[in-house]
């Protein structure tokens, strides 16, 4: 599916995520430079998504390690399943076994409870599987030095049994809502993608396709009106997530066209701060609705192009 | 891409003008980029930038510069493509700079040092007495190139002091409630597997982090550095600092100080940020900050240093409601003032009555002996 830059774009389409040019280019570079995908961009931009797309689309399995403050190698790598390693010394004990012999084989792999990125180096599917490292930068700076070494040579040494080297190397993606500055050494090791809040007219095609009963008329102007609110100083803007809940949300309601008053009471769908959803109804929803209606009118020539990316 | 240079030679050119411009660029990057282009069609425009911009450039924030440059380098003719071939000299740097910062007033921390070469000569004296006695007193903005010099000397001497006395308080916090099976297990083993002793975790504490805000306007600028200096040096025991400047715009220095080490990085700081020295708008920056930083304040404990003289030129009511949402988020919010070491100074302008109800420490900073009394404030707030 990645010999080519226009099928990575198809395929992803396939499984229901438009990707752009310069995403569907970076995939198609990683699959061919071996090299780790770093997402960067606001939360609700889909960033995640590309991981979980990119697996449905070469048959891999996903591997998800979430970061969070404190992560730590053991429960990113692997640990040592200690309750059973006493158990089993136990058992030893009870069946009279050679004192030679008893807790031998303790630290062997039967022991080894493997962690997602074990995991992920060891998988012996058909095809690579898809490492997801989500939010890294939730993780601390002692944990980005780990994943440094991790990513630069795949391969894991475990003391009490040796070196393992990864069978195929998997794809990898690291995606940050940049709480925090990312170590350049780090995104550097990786390609480096910024992903922004898409156009009107890419959002119009999202939603298209991953709500294919909405009305087009609805979905144009569901896409104005989130362009407005992007442009609009808020403290924690919509993302696509937004978009798509709102839209599913409208669906529910039976509405086929906004008007201010249904989009005063699904203002929670948009917007996560009561102090946003306040700023919005001091704008002007009024206006705005307004607005978003008379430019789906004159878009209405554009609407051609998602068919034609839908491909 | 006319001319008859082979591609590569090309592509370290282009290397290379990044890299003069401030931009990361490493051999793996470069090496990557030539891997790249070999199996993309470099005759779609859009790929050829979309590699070259994945492969060189590992921040947003650098991409107006990248595209600048891309735009010089790859698109238009240049005028004379000889002169960026492997051997760049000196010239082309300078005319280079020039090109990206016209307008821009360079001011580094050596020019600055010099400002007051003329002033205070009597103070010579004095300062062969005890220098660091006297130093530790002495208003930042009466200092003299020398003292200075000596004052950054202190500094250093300081930090890793003052340092040391936080992480160690920190380190007699409460035993923690989880068992450490690996460490339990390994312990155990003397005794024949049996768990007799167990070893506990200690819980980590959520992290703290300092979020500096740094006014650098006109009357400010000459502090500014210095906090920035002082504070950022304690980083070891402070775990994790961003800084931000503004004066009338925010902006976010904290990848350039780690990038270039924090003596270069202030220096070219003046470059980078917009209207260094310029006016101050305190109000809509810290909205631009509560934007920019908020979402990161649920994760740590974050304490907020705000440095600033309140004078402000922007709306008193923004200010007003930015001081208010920072406060809510930030752990503890703590404003540095320098004019509070002025004797018989009264908090009146504005911007300071304004801003002073949502504030938990108000601190005077215009010496070294204010410095440790941040310290001393920090202390408590860090080890419980």
């Amino acid at each position: 599916m990645i010999e080519s830059i226009e099928e990575v774009q198809e395929t992803f389409v396939e499984q229901h995520y438009i990707a752009d040019r310069a995403l569907a280019t970076t995939i198609y570079l990683a699959h061919h430079l071996k090299k780790p995908i770093f997402l960067e961009g606001e939360p609700g931009v889909g960033k995640t998504e590309v991981a979980k797309v990119l697996a449905g689309a070469t048959g891999g399995n996903l591997i998800r390690l979430q970061c969070y403050e404190g992560l730590d190698v053991n429960s990113a790598l692997y640990e040592w399943n200690y309750t059973k390693q006493i158990l089993q010394l136990r058992i030893d004990e009870v069946q009279g076994m050679d004192k030679e012999q008893i807790g031998a084989d303790l630290f062997s792999e039967e022991f080894l409870l493997k962690r997602p990125l074990l995991e992920a180096i060891q998988a012996d599917g058909a095809a690579p599987p898809v490492l997801l490292i989500d939010e890294v930068d939730r993780s601390d700076s002692e944990f980005e030095a780990f994943l440094l070494e991790i990513l630069s040579d795949f391969q894991i040494t475990i003391p009490e049994i040796g070196t393992i080297r990864a069978k195929h190397i998997p794809y990898v993606v690291l995606t940050s809502n940049r709480t925090r500055e990312i170590h350049e050494a780090l995104k550097r090791r990786c390609l480096y993608q910024w992903i922004d809040y898409p156009s009107v007219e890419k959002e119009f095609a999202i939603v298209k396709t991953k709500l294919p009963h909405i009305d087009d008329m609805l979905a144009q102007q569901l896409c104005n009106l989130m362009r407005v609110f992007r442009e609009g100083d808020y403290y924690k803007k919509p993302g696509v997530a937004e978009t798509l809940d709102w839209g599913l949300a409208l669906i529910a309601l039976g509405k086929d066209g906004l008007d201010p008053a249904i989009v005063d009471e699904t203002l929670g769908c948009i917007f996560k701060y009561q102090d946003d959803i306040q700023r919005a109804r001091e704008t002007g929803l009024d206006k705005m609705v307004d607005g978003a209606r008379s430019d789906s009118e004159a878009n209405d020539a554009e609407k051609a192009d998602w068919r034609y990316m839908r491909g | 891409m006319t001319n008859q240079q082979p591609l590569l030679q090309e592509i370290t050119a282009f290397c290379r003008l990044l890299k003069q411009m401030g931009v990361n660029v490493t051999t793996t990057n470069q090496i990557s980029f030539c891997r790249s282009v070999e199996i993309i069609d470099i005759g779609e425009q859009q790929d050829f930038y979309d590699t070259a911009k994945m492969n060189l450039i590992a921040n947003e924030s650098d991409r107006a510069l990248f595209d600048t440059a891309f735009d010089w380098f790859w698109r238009y003719p240049r005028p004379d493509p000889q002169e960026l071939g492997i051997d760049t000299d000196e010239e082309q740097v300078m005319s280079l700079e020039n090109l990206f910062n016209a307008e821009e007033t360079v001011v580094n921390l050596d020019q600055w040092t010099e400002m007051d070469d003329d002033k205070e000569e009597g103070e010579e004296d004095t300062i062969a007495y005890s220098a660091e006695k006297v130093l530790t007193q002495k208003d930042f903005g009466q200092f003299t190139a020398e003292e200075m010099q000596k004052a950054q000397e202190v500094i250093a001497k300081l930090v890793p002091l003052l340092a040391t006395k936080l992480s160690r308080r920190k380190k007699t916090s409460t035993k923690g409630k989880t068992i450490d099976f690996r460490r339990s297990w390994r312990k155990n083993i003397a005794y024949g597997g049996e768990p007799l002793k167990l070893i506990r975790k200690r819980q980590k504490v959520k992290k703290n982090k300092i979020l500096l805000l740094c006014d650098v306007s006109g009357s400010m600028d000459y502090y500014s550095t210095f906090l920035i200096q002082f504070i950022y040096g304690m980083q070891q025991a402070l775990e994790e600092v961003e800084v931000a400047v503004f004066s009338t715009e925010l902006t976010n220095i904290t990848g350039l100080l780690r990038r270039k080490g924090l003596e270069e990085g202030l220096r070219e700081v003046a470059q980078v940020v917009p209207d260094w020295s310029g006016g101050t708008r305190i109000g809509e920056s810290i909205v631009a900050f509560n934007r920019e930083f908020g979402r990161s304040f649920s994760a740590y404990r974050t304490v907020v240093i705000l440095i600033s003289d309140g004078w402000d030129r922007g709306e008193a009511d923004i200010l007003q409601k930015g001081m208010e949402v920072l406060h809510r988020q930030a752990y503890k919010l703590i404003w540095l003032n320098p004019l509070l070491g002025s004797e018989g100074y009264q908090p009146i302008c504005r911007g300071i009555r304004t801003a002073l109800p949502h504030v938990d420490y108000f601190l005077p900073a215009h010496n070294l002996d204010s410095l440790i009394q941040l310290t001393k404030v920090l202390t408590p707030i860090w080890s419980d």
